[in-house]
């Protein structure tokens, strides 16, 4: 397997966690719509394991996948529940991610990770309740995200 | 708009929201609650959620919300929403990620004195027994020929493979397998995910729970429920693990590519739906059913191995641990209800709420069919929780529902927050309560004030007559993942 160095790739100021009454509602940002989803997969990451944004180490999970949707809100909370998935089948967070292609309905994607022992907490799954890409007074990619936990 | 305010009080403990407090609404919003549940209920969006549910195709009578409420995705949680059979929607979104999660209440021989000072070894002896935490594996290793019989078949398959007793059976509701699931219609992944989870407990609010019966409100139902005071009972909750989230995302993603064709919009995409009888539609309802049948068959191995723990705990005594119920609260079924005056079938979907039907209901089983089926609510841990009986009253009002705990009212972070888990651990020690947990924030987030007054929630339904008390259960020993 390809061995690729994963340190700290990504900015945390990306992603913002607020207020929920049972589950976690996350704010993320990008400053193009592959920095969305990128932020997106951290704030996912750093629930299910937060360990291991704060060391050096090798991918040893690569996934590689196309997606297709009604638009790119419903792509991104696709995407990330691809990831999700990955997470719980091969036991890994993952950290890097690289996009081939991407546009409003289509995306293909490589993902890299870690695998790990344990969870520190369960995403039951990423919800569209709330998800709606915006553009923000900034020119930033914005959304908020819901996950099930 | 502040949709608290133009609440209508129908009852002491019903309230209305009528279809002209937004544009769109089919049919009214109905709030069980006290006045002290309702000033909680206007600090989230659990009401705004409820006039979108009130918007779905084919939406039946009134979006109908229980006291246990609170603020979900797309729907509440403590809702009900009943479409039309058999072109009304079906909405993965009202039936949760975690399909059936549900509560399992098992009654024993044994009386509260027998577990006096031995509560934590007890704790520890469960922990080691029944798998939990996130994403944790159990020790049964199925084939996928296994994993599908599992999904057909439900507690018929742990009947033969010896871990289940024929009289379990009678007592899970739908008697733990629903027959129109396809496993077929379950993805590779989602087997993927659940092929080494069943017989274990997850995380988040599932739990085992040792407790005893301090109170009988009902003394002929409790007897019938086989209830007596002071007997250790054991609570089991939890659901279809990752194969059930897994298929609740599968189906969420073809609902929202779907419900264009059929020309529905909904105000919020966790509200997508499909004609319960298009292909999309059956195809979940198929896949929703197999997942439902595996979360049976879940807490069925799970009964097994608390039942193999408490025989070698209690060694010398009555070990008999029998099963009283076992319910649902994340599910939909095609029922047959009243309304208006005329009897028609729909589709109910329970999300956070139990189904309450009355004595002499033929889905009732014969041994419950004088009394209503148990209902077992389970309160926070560390506060009490009940056992009911369903009515003939929840039938013509709540489409035989009712509620399914105490509902949270602070969020997790914020529970993580403000509770000391060392003082919180002390105080339940103090009362004879242990715990053992995978996780210490598991424990805080779950800690008594993250959640409503769970007598206070009783009380609601009871006085409402959608549900009727008991039993009381005291918790003594707890285990979560």
């Amino acid at each position: 397997m390809t061995e690729i160095l994963l340190i700290n790739l990504i900015r945390m100021k990306t992603v913002e966690y607020l207020p929920h009454i049972a589950d976690i509602r996350m704010k993320i940002q990008g400053s193009t719509q592959e920095e969305l989803f990128r932020a997106g997969m951290e704030g996912i990451g750093r629930i299910l394991k937060t360990s291991v944004f704060e060391s050096v180490a090798k991918a040893d999970q690569i996934q590689q996948f196309s997606l297709d949707s009604v638009d790119i809100t419903a792509l991104l909370v696709e995407f990330l529940n691809e990831v999700l998935m990955y997470s719980h089948t091969q036991k890994a967070v993952f950290l890097k991610l690289e996009i081939g292609y991407i546009d409003e309905h289509k995306l293909t994607a490589k993902i890299f990770g870690i695998r790990v022992e344990d969870f520190d907490d369960d995403i039951k799954a990423v919800t569209y309740h709330e998800a709606d890409v915006i553009i923000n007074e900034s020119g930033i990619f914005e959304t908020i995200i819901v996950l099930d936990i | 708009m502040n949709l608290k305010n133009q609440l209508v009080k129908k009852s002491d403990y019903l309230w209305e929201l009528p279809t002209h407090v937004k544009k769109g609404m089919k049919v009214p919003v109905q709030v069980y609650a006290s006045k002290k549940i309702l000033e909680e209920i206007g600090g989230d969006k659990s009401l705004e959620q409820l006039t979108n549910v009130a918007m779905l195709p084919g939406i039946t009578k009134a979006s109908i919300v229980m006291p246990d409420v609170h603020e979900g995705y797309g729907f509440p949680i403590g809702g009900i929403a009943a479409t039309s059979w058999p072109d009304g929607g079906i909405s993965p979104g009202g039936i949760g990620y975690d399909i059936n999660c549900g509560v399992r209440l098992l009654a024993s021989h044994l009386k509260r004195e027998d577990l006096l000072r031995r509560g934590e070894d007890l704790a520890k002896a469960l922990y080691a027994q029944v798998p939990s935490g996130v994403g944790k594996g159990g020790n049964i290793l199925l084939s996928e020929k296994e994993l599908d019989e599992v999904l057909r078949r439900g507690v018929q398959w742990a009947l033969e493979k010896g871990y289940a007793v024929p009289e379990d059976i009678a007592k899970i509701e739908s008697q733990g397998q629903l027959d129109n699931s396809d496993p077929q219609f379950v993805s590779e992944y989602a087997k993927r995910r659940g092929i080494d989870q069943l017989g274990t407990i997850g995380s988040g609010n599932h739990f085992v729970e040792v407790s005893y019966i301090d109170e009988i409100y009902d003394e002929e139902i409790a007897a019938t429920f086989g209830l007596k005071l002071g007997r250790l009972t054991v609570l089991i909750h939890t659901g279809s693990r990752g194969l059930g989230h897994q298929v609740a995302s599968d189906y969420m993603k073809v609902m929202v590519a779907s419900m264009g064709k059929y020309g529905i919009s909904v105000p919020d995409r966790e509200l997508a739906c499909v004609p319960f009888n298009s292909q999309e539609g059956q195809e979940y309802f198929k896949a929703m059913a197999a997942a439902a049948n595996y979360a049976w068959c879940n807490r069925q191995v799970i009964t097994w191995e608390i039942r193999n723990a408490w025989e070698e705990f209690f060694k010398g005594k009555n070990t008999q641990l029998d099963l009283v119920y076992d319910v649902a609260h994340n599910i939909a079924k095609v029922e047959d209800h009243v309304v208006n005056g005329e009897k028609k079938k729909l589709i109910v979907h329970r999300k956070g709420s139990t189904r309450s039907f009355g004595p002499g209901h033929p889905e009732v089983t014969d041994c419950y069919k004088q009394t209503g089926q148990p209902v077992i609510i389970p309160g926070s841990m560390g506060t009490a929780s009940y056992v009911m009986a369903g009515t003939a009253h929840a039938m013509e009002e709540s489409f035989g529902s009712t509620c399914h705990g105490a509902g949270r009212r602070m969020s997790r972070r914020a529970a993580q927050r403000s509770v000391n888990i060392h003082e919180l651990e002390k105080e339940l020690a103090g009362r004879n309560i242990f715990v053992r947990a995978g996780s210490r924030s598991g424990v805080s987030e779950e800690a008594p004030i993250a959640y409503k007054d769970i007598d206070e929630v009783i009380e609601v339904v009871h006085q409402a007559g959608i549900a009727k008390k008991v039993a009381r259960l005291r918790p003594m020993a707890v285990i979560k993942g």
